[in-house]
């Protein structure tokens, strides 16, 4: 818990009445932000202000700024927190022209919609005592470390999250979800963090207030303090990317790599790829307005497109995501990437043979990018309790795993909260989290009622119309013109044939043999004078998470509980003998 | 047999006898589509505990469609499966003819198919069986979990011959029908505990343990009490008061119980009572003047929660026993409605309780404490008996569709 974190928070009280509690953040959250840049940019304004009287240019002032004081951002206003409030009658624009004098990088203020906020702060009568407020705590990098400001600017973060959870929509991952996923996400790499001086990639898609990246971030520079970490994200959400772009401000990152638009229309990092992505994408929301957009680059990019595989109903874009993280991944000849996304059960089985969702697992399992897929417990989310699933994506597996994809029921891990944070009833623990880590890392020697690991070719099937033929009034069959039996539509049947019929571990290339001999033995017998329309054969892929951990108990034998029901009536004839005495 | 394994295929196959084989649904069933034209047909409905039945005879609490066109209409016979419950086991043969929801799949036995609708009737709704519909069934949420016919009729199911279909079902009918029989009766006995407890408790509360000299109590319906007892109205005996929390304050594992308006008790982390108290709820669905409680130490109530402290005169626990047996039926006599919407603190504080000498208070109220313990350890045994009871039905209906108990006469 940070103490300036709740002390800065406590600022809000001044805001009662005029704001509702769900609205503080509107104005601590930039206010916490443009102090603590007034505070960085504090020993250098007077250089600054030269340098920008003399090169009118903003890339060359950019570049003479940088070469000066070393910083990539600036501010060329005269005002400053120090002379703010000597102006009595000028403050509400004076404060505009200060935050409208940030260099282009520091868009944050425009996103949070500052100025509106300025405005109504002044008409409430408030705003002098609010800037009056932030000018007396000092965050300046002497006194406010990084990390300091950091868990600052994340308790304030959590308390506008918690207070406006309870009347928005919005979708917030909750940090022990992160977690899990972080530590599934690095397990594999551990050991080659520990490099020296190593280089890394973060990537988040659907940043959000940027939770991901700042647990993941934490992560890799525990395991290894020298790492150099390049955090990359977008976020759609205007106040969310404003919030997750001054969060890396607020800890000294370079926040150019947080981008402002829509991943799925607009990818901001178009033929970038990193080391780690991650994200935990909207479930079972529609992507309408968008699908013009997506179907045209699907239709123009080609084969390599990162929505070739397959395109979703358009009543649910989460597949959309899985599909541009699993491109987002950095190519296997330069040291190859790691994908974690949490998404919920449709993935896993929606849609039939050769539907989008069906083709787009299709490509993942044919080109072996599954790792692992954990089941997380219900009541994990502030605004749902439905199940969810962690996706692990590689496409450099570990020789090991080559081929195969590991189920982990991690259902029965957590530990109940407290108190219910909206639909948040339950909470990994640490742990909880070792569990589920000590079974990915098990791998084949797992308990397997909670673990297990199957070839690809496994989740695969043949969907096979069967036909019957069309008889005529005198009960023989109807030829066509080359002679052959027309079908009779109305005693058309599907049948479902997994690859591994009869045992066969040779997956798709051995489509004729097993559809075969699944016909011979299940269907011929019966129907004898069916038939297979070969052109007709679809390939599905599904993954039934919860078949793979169900277990047969069988009822106890009747002999068993017969003799516990005559102990039983023994005992009651012996007590109502009591009582009735 | 086939090789259209499921799991439980692989699991019932040890124990089908060699001469049973084993099907697809699809090759006993097909799924009939026909819809009803007007509505006018028997409307059925599929319960988990029943089966189907006219839904006339359910106490359906859901309310009915305005119009019944377009139901899907049923034959005797045809087996019914609510898509959506399922997972819980509500499907069944139906017994009568009638239209059911669009939402049900109706699925009607093949003309040919070796298919007794009884014998198909206790296999399908087996508990095993269920369990793996479930397993097949999709969905995102657990308990939106659908079963989709393509899926069903693909299932493995095992089928003796018909004959012998006929002699499960036969003896099935029978054997269930006694232990449904037998529940009952434990059901009835629980009940007459019940009765008896009370009985017990409201006899000793108002004539006590001795024989003694009897006279108006002055309250109607209690009649009598021992003449050395008097009536006191509660305002002299103890404080009334109320707690002052809401629900939404509760704590999952706080460290203070904490009365609210329902039966159970719930937890919090901060108490504003100490010392022995009885708790009623003033209103709330608890049902008023049917929940009560007695706790001694640190605990918290709801602002419409009555608590009872500072006894004098009488033992908590006594007042805990007279209070939780006749304020119900005493104020509801003196009330014109038959229930009691809510207790005003008056109608409280003016009722009286019947009190003995404190010796004698002592002696009855462990003479009832035993008496109730014994009931209430009969009661939970009686429970447990039909628990087992239960646990035999599904265990010998899993044995007879599996053609584990040899059928007399069938060779």
């Amino acid at each position: 818990m940070s103490t300036l974190g709740s002390f800065i928070w406590s600022i809000a009280d001044q805001l009662r009445g005029p704001y509702r509690p769900n609205q503080y953040g509107n104005v601590i959250l930039p206010f916490t932000i443009l102090r603590r840049l007034d505070c960085i940019l504090e020993p250098d304004r007077e250089t600054v202000r030269d340098l920008a009287a003399a090169y009118e240019n903003p890339n060359r002032l950019r570049i003479e700024v940088k070469k000066a004081t070393d910083r990539p951002f600036y501010n060329t206003s005269k005002y400053s927190f120090a002379n703010l409030l000597k102006d009595a009658d000028g403050l509400e624009d004076n404060l505009v022209d200060y935050i409208d004098r940030f260099s282009a990088d520091v868009d944050v203020f425009e996103y949070f919609d500052f100025k509106k906020e300025i405005i109504a702060l002044e008409k409430a009568g408030l705003l002098r005592e609010i800037v009056k407020s932030f000018g007396a705590v000092d965050l300046h990098p002497n006194v406010v470390s990084n990390a300091d400001m950091g868990d600052a600017f994340e308790y304030i973060i959590r308390k506008f999250n918690e207070a406006a959870n309870e009347t928005s929509g919005d979708h917030y991952t909750p940090r022990d979800a992160i977690r899990l996923l972080v530590d599934l996400l690095f397990a594999e790499k551990d050991a080659d963090l520990t490099e020296a001086g190593i280089v890394r990639t973060l990537y988040d898609p659907t940043a959000g207030t940027g939770g991901m990246l700042a647990l993941a971030e934490e992560h890799l520079l525990a395991q290894n303090p020298d790492a150099r970490l390049s955090l990359y994200g977008q976020e759609y959400n205007p106040q969310s990317y404003a919030i997750c772009k001054s969060d890396l401000l607020a800890k000294g990152h370079d926040a150019s790599n947080i981008a402002f638009g829509n991943t799925l229309t607009s990818d901001a990092f178009k033929g970038r790829q990193f080391d780690f992505c991650m994200s935990n994408p909207p479930y079972g929301v529609d992507w309408k307005q968008y699908a013009k957009a997506v179907t045209k680059e699907r239709d123009e990019a080609g084969p390599y497109g990162r929505f070739a595989p397959g395109l979703p109903a358009t009543s649910d874009g989460q597949m959309l995501f899985l599909l541009h993280l699993a491109h987002k991944m950095r190519a296997p000849e330069d040291g190859g990437g790691r994908v974690g996304i949490v998404m919920n059960g449709s993935p896993l089985f929606n849609g039939a043979a050769e539907s989008g969702p069906s083709n787009i697992r299709k490509w993942l399992l044919e080109n072996d990018l599954v790792e692992a897929i954990v089941a997380l417990p219900t009541n994990m989310f502030f605004n749902t309790g439905i199940a969810t699933y962690i996706w692990i994506l590689d496409n450099t597996k570990h020789l090991d795993r080559k081929g195969l994809v590991q189920l982990i029921d991690g259902t029965s891990f957590w530990t109940k909260l407290r108190k219910n944070l909206g639909s948040k009833g339950r909470e990994l623990g640490d742990d909880d989290r070792a569990k589920v880590l000590r079974l990915y890392a098990d791998f084949t020697d797992a308990d397997p009622e909670l673990s297990k690991v199957l070839r690809n070719d496994e989740f695969g099937y043949w969907t096979v119309i069967v036909e019957r033929p069309l008889l005529d009034d005198d009960g023989k069959p109807v030829v066509d013109r080359k002679g052959k039996p027309k079908p009779d539509s109305k005693k058309r049947d599907t049948e479902n044939v997994p690859f591994t019929y009869s045992g066969s571990t040779a997956g798709a290339a051995a489509k004729t043999e097993v559809i075969q001999a699944y016909f011979d033995i299940e269907v011929k017998p019966h129907v004898p004078d069916a038939w297979i329309d070969w052109a007709k054969v679809k390939t599905g892929y599904e993954i039934p998470f919860a078949r793979h951990f169900y277990n047969y108990v069988p009822p106890r034998p009747l002999a068993e509980i017969d003799a516990d029901l005559e102990k039983q009536v023994a005992k009651i004839l012996d007590l109502l003998h009591e009582v009735e005495q | 047999m086939t090789n259209a394994h499921t799991d439980l295929a692989a699991a019932w196959t040890a124990s089908i006898p060699r001469h049973w084989c084993w099907m697809r649904n699809k090759e006993l069933l097909f799924e009939a589509q026909t819809l009803s034209t007007d509505g006018s047909e028997e409307l059925l409905s599929v319960s988990h505990l029943t089966g189907v039945g006219p839904r006339s005879e359910k106490n359906v609490t859901m309310t009915e469609a305005e119009s019944l066109d377009g139901y899907r209409v049923v034959e005797q016979g045809d087996l019914v499966i609510n898509t959506m419950w399922a997972w819980m086991g509500a499907l069944g043969v139906a017994r009568h003819a009638g239209i059911v929801s669009p939402a049900y799949g109706v699925y009607r036995p093949r003309p040919s198919a070796p298919f007794e609708p009884r014998f198909f009737d206790y296999l399908y709704r087996s508990t095993e069986y269920v369990i793996e519909m479930t397993r097949v069934s999709r969905g995102i949420w657990s308990s939106r979990l659908r079963i989709y016919p393509e899926v069903f009729l693909r299932m493995a199911v095992p089928v003796p011959p018909l004959e012998e279909q006929r002699a499960i079902a036969d003896y099935l009918d029978r054997e269930i029908a006694r232990i449904d029989t037998l529940i009952e009766e434990q059901q009835r006995l629980i009940e007459m505990l019940r009765e008896r407890r009370e009985a017990t408790i409201r006899s000793v509360l108002l004539s006590g343990l001795d024989a003694a000299d009897k006279g108006p109590s002055g309250v109607e319906l209690l009649g009598a009490i021992p003449r050395h007892w008097r009536m006191v109205p509660t305002r002299h005996l103890c404080t009334i008061t109320t707690g002052s929390e809401d629900s939404g304050n509760a704590t999952e594992d706080g460290d203070y119980p904490f009365y609210v308006r329902g039966r159970e008790v719930l937890r919090i982390d901060h108490y504003s009572f100490d010392g022995e108290a009885v708790m009623t709820p003033g209103d709330g669905q608890g049902g008023t003047g049917k929940v009560f409680h007695y706790f001694k130490g640190k605990f918290e109530a709801h602002q419409r929660v009555y608590v009872f402290k500072d006894f004098a005169g009488v033992s908590g626990w006594y007042f805990y026993y007279f209070l939780s047996t006749f304020l119900r039926p005493v104020a509801l006599a003196g009330s014109n409605t038959v229930t009691m919407e809510s207790l005003r603190r008056p109608l409280l504080a003016d009722f009286k309780i019947a009190v003995p000498p404190l010796d004698e208070q002592r002696r009855i109220m462990a003479y009832l404490d035993d008496q109730t313990a014994k009931v209430d350890t009969l009661i939970a045994e009686a429970e447990r008996f039909i628990e087992l009871a239960r646990e035999r039905r599904s265990a010998l209906i899993t044995a007879a569709v599996t053609g584990q108990i040899v059928m007399p006469g069938v060779a």
